[in-house]
């Protein structure tokens, strides 16, 4: 045992160290966006804002679809998180209308989801028309942007009504 | 002849490995904490001393 007292230290030193990847990996605050637009559902993990530089998008059709958020937030830490959650929809810069806003308190490891809803018809009373918007979510410092892009459907280039053949 | 092959095939398995190894951990070092690197860099320090010591020992 003394003969490998130092091998076993440096082992212990390697397993600590992969201790420390996974442990410090797992601890954090999370937060994990499930939009449904129509019928396609989108996930976007925490991950994607490490990984990806692009801001996650979403499209929906004009006056006929709502978009639905949930937003999950997981609160691995040992100390109780408080935050105020905030979403908003902005346009070319200027806040266009307020969507959610609620403080929350979460217990250490434990995750509280919070739900709104996006409808065109809100925007259309605003004044606003059919385009990209962008949602901001909010919480402590951490800002989570998303495009959704609101398109009318084009008529199919042929006549929905065949006429009846003349004579 | 056949000995230097050997020695160049354990030599290159050996460089791909580390080069791997030290690959995957730059990857995984960006996602930890501050205090996570500190202690990653404490304790890679003290596992390559106590390797050397263990090497030591032996009469390496």
């Amino acid at each position: 045992m003394r003969r490998n007292l130092f091998l076993n230290l440096a082992l212990a030193c390697f397993v600590s160290l992969i201790a420390i990847f996974v442990f410090d990996g797992y601890l954090g605050i999370y937060d994990t966006i499930y939009i449904t637009a129509g019928e396609r559902e989108q996930t976007i993990a925490p991950d994607h804002w490490y990984r990806y530089q692009y801001n996650p998008s979403v499209g929906a059709i004009w006056e006929e679809e709502r978009i639905f958020f949930s937003y999950e937030v997981a609160n691995r830490q040992f100390s109780r998180y408080v935050t105020q959650i905030q979403a908003s929809v902005w346009k070319e810069n200027e806040k266009v209308v307020d969507l959610f806003s609620e403080d929350k308190s979460i217990e250490p490891f434990d995750q509280v989801t919070v739900e709104w809803t996006l409808d065109s018809k809100q925007l259309q009373s605003l004044g606003f028309s059919q385009g990209e918007y962008t949602i901001k979510i909010e919480h402590n410092g951490t800002e989570r942007k998303m495009l959704v892009n609101y398109r009318v459907p084009t008529p199919p280039p042929y006549p929905s009504k065949v006429p009846a053949p003349e004579g | 002849m056949e000995r230097m092959r050997t020695y160049i095939l354990y030599g290159s398995g050996i460089v791909l490995c580390i080069a791997g190894i030290a690959y995957l951990a730059a990857e995984y070092v960006k996602y930890l904490s501050e205090p996570g690197k500190l202690a990653c860099l404490l304790l890679v320090v003290g596992m390559f001393g106590f390797l050397g010591k263990y090497f030591d020992q032996r009469g390496w």
